[in-house]
């Protein structure tokens, strides 16, 4: 087979057109992704972080084309995915996988449970899994066996999503996305709206899938200590750009940006002896429709120079290939 | 003897609500205080209760088919006794609300200026023009940038962060002496939370007010809080001084909470899981200990008997019969 990742994405451009307004002009676009690249392996987990609209969720729904990017590139196993036609691209999904936020609002609620986790069987009837669960019968069967992976019981099978709690209905989506056995799975904050105990038995449960079926996860959360446990590479984005990617461990013991710093600093601490004197970012984020010129955290950084404004720094090798950071300073 | 009441006092807090399918007990005889220039931190699960006590203390629940006993004392006056009038001139004045959620509290047709000076205008009977001068003061003090042009925009225009500060200037407009928020930063980002929490403790210590603090964040918990109240299924099952809960925790329930925790530091592979869920609306208020289902120290005791709360030194309390078996 061939040596490229699972998924690489290049230079990767959304901008959303402010509609035209009665008597006005248009505004100028929002630039939610611009310009990001990354690969990933198989079986391995990214993380995209950052603050609420720097472009990680567009990102990672440009990856499965549920949001058409301006420009760029996605291969997925070498294949270019912007460009194929919406039949091979419905035939691809089946390797792309979406997990959402909010398990609930995600779920047909006229459905059983037991039916929504066989739909993409149904919907894939050519696939081996969809072949092998042809008939309502072995697709009975096979939601059962999908129900015992992600911990439901099989005699929850023919409840309706309102009856489940927030766990078992992330549960619910996870076994849905499994169906298929895709290759890739699009976490986009899987575990924020769930309380803390459930959250670390989805946090496990992924884990532990990814263990057994080699899946790959591009993984979005703004909550640091989640992607401490589950990514094995991170990469910071900052309104629409990537401004550091490392892995895990280098990302989280040794931070190159100022932003990356800040945001580790912010995360608050369970421990009340040490309780931090942190440097709080000024202000409010810039609004992607007007980014700053040159560096794009330049007027919330500590560090910022004239330089800082005037260009924008390369995301560029530190110490290793795999550590890039984009700063002129660090 | 007036002055020796706390300031603010819940005692044996009991809320019920009718339901169709029968009542449910939301609060099972909570107590706490909470004394000037302190925050007291209630954590828990979601249907632990927390919310709803909140919301009790300010009287915001619709009765029927809340039903509430027990006492809620500000400054010695049971406020479950009072009218909706003399209700009226507690809430916003005295005792003041802030929510998770800033874009649904707050007015979407008023201007920000407009909506705090009105607090100021009802409460205070202060004319419209000194009230305005009022609100623009509290935009300062929550450290808006451009206070005078943001005076005249409306939520929709505002960031996430900046809605939070007006929810704050609005709940501290009237200089009350206790503040509740609920969940204050859940919704926001890190770093702006950070900001917020920051606001929040430099407010206190100028105004002197007590904080009641809402969240299921024992990381904010242990930045900001003197004590901490745990809650389980309606029930307080344990309450230490923030230092004592993170260095000595009690209860089998404050411990799994804090083994669950995602943290920074470690990188344990597993994270520690608390097995099965929070109990049903219908299973609230049972005979036994809410947790025991969950509980790996569970007894036969623990689920036909209600472990009372036993004091373990230094106002340490903790509701559980197997404290002694649980190794440290």
């Amino acid at each position: 087979m061939s040596t490229a990742p699972l998924l690489e994405v290049r230079d990767l451009v959304k901008h959303y057109a402010r509609p035209r307004r009665w008597l006005r002009r248009a505004g100028p676009a929002i630039r939610a992704v611009d310009g990001v690249s990354f690969a990933l392996e198989r079986g391995r987990t990214l993380a995209l972080v950052g603050e609420s609209g720097c472009g990680k969720t567009t990102t990672a729904k440009s990856v499965l084309r549920l949001v058409e990017p301006t420009s760029g590139s996605v291969r997925f196993e070498g294949e270019e995915l912007l460009a194929l036609p919406p039949a091979r691209m419905r035939e691809r999904r089946r390797d792309l996988q979406i997990i959402f936020q909010d398990p609930y609002a995600s779920l047909n609620p006229r459905l059983r449970a037991g039916e929504i986790v066989a739909e993409p069987l149904r919907n894939f009837p050519a696939t081996t899994d969809g072949a092998a669960a042809r008939g309502a019968r072995a697709r009975r069967e096979r939601a059962a066996w999908l129900f015992e992976k992600v911990g439901l019981r099989a005699e929850a099978l023919d409840r309706y999503p309102h009856e489940f709690s927030g766990g078992q209905r992330q549960r619910l989506g996870i076994a849905r996305a499994l169906a298929l056995q895709p290759k890739l799975i699009v976490c986009d904050e899987p575990v924020s709206a769930l309380d803390v105990s459930v959250q670390a038995q989805v946090i496990n449960l992924l884990t532990d899938l990814q263990a057994e079926f080699g899946l790959a996860y591009l993984f979005v959360a703004h909550d640091l200590a989640v992607v401490r446990h589950i990514a094995h590479t991170v990469a910071v984005m900052v309104l629409g750009q990537i401004v550091e990617i490392a892995d895990r461990d280098t990302l989280f013991a040794a931070p190159r940006h100022p932003y990356t710093e800040l945001l580790l600093a912010a995360a608050p601490q369970p421990d009340p002896r040490r309780r931090p004197q942190r440097v709080l970012l000024a202000g409010d984020p810039p609004s992607p429709a007007r980014p700053p010129s040159g560096c794009r955290f330049h007027t919330r950084c500590p560090l910022a120079q004239p330089v800082c404004r005037e260009q924008a720094p390369p995301l560029s090798s530190r110490g290793s290939a795999e550590h890039r950071v984009a700063c002129h300073f660090r | 003897m007036k002055d020796a009441a706390p300031l603010l006092e819940v005692d044996d807090l009991r809320v019920t609500f009718g339901t169709l399918s029968g009542p449910v007990r939301a609060v099972d005889g909570v107590s706490w205080r909470l004394d000037a220039g302190r925050t007291l931190g209630i954590v828990g699960e979601s249907g632990c209760g927390k919310s709803v006590t909140a919301l009790s203390i300010l009287r915001l629940l619709r009765s029927p088919p809340a039903r509430l006993s027990g006492a809620i004392r500000y400054r010695g006056d049971d406020l479950l006794k009072k009218s909706e009038r003399q209700m009226r001139r507690v809430r916003g004045d005295r005792i003041s609300m802030i929510f998770q959620e800033p874009m649904t509290s707050l007015n979407p047709v008023l201007s920000i200026g407009r909506q705090i000076a009105e607090t100021v205008v009802l409460h205070q009977g202060v004319p419209m023009r000194e009230a305005r001068a009022r609100a623009l003061e509290m935009l300062r003090l929550v450290q808006i940038a451009e206070p005078e042009r943001r005076l005249d925009e409306y939520p929709h225009q505002l960031s996430g962060g900046m809605r939070q500060r007006v929810m704050i200037a609005l709940a501290l407009a009237c200089h009350p002496e206790v503040l509740i928020a609920d969940e204050p930063t859940t919704a926001l980002d890190v770093t702006i939370q950070a900001q917020i929490l920051a606001l929040l403790a430099d407010l206190q210590a100028r105004l002197g007010m007590g904080v009641v603090l809402i969240t299921h964040d024992l990381g904010v918990v242990a930045e900001t809080c003197d004590r901490v109240v745990v809650m389980y299924a309606g029930r307080k099952v344990e309450e230490a001084s923030t230092i004592d809960l993170f260095e000595r925790p009690l209860h089998p329930y404050t411990r799994a909470l804090m083994a669950s925790m995602p943290s920074l530091n470690a990188t344990a592979a597993r994270l520690a899981e608390i097995p099965g869920m929070v109990p049903a609306a219908r299973d609230l208020g049972r005979k036994g200990c809410a947790f025991a289902p969950r509980c790996a120290h569970a007894s036969a005791r623990c689920r036909s008997e209600t472990p009372a709360l036993d004091d373990y030194g230094d106002g340490h309390v903790a509701a559980c019969f197997a404290i002694e078996a649980v190794p440290a």
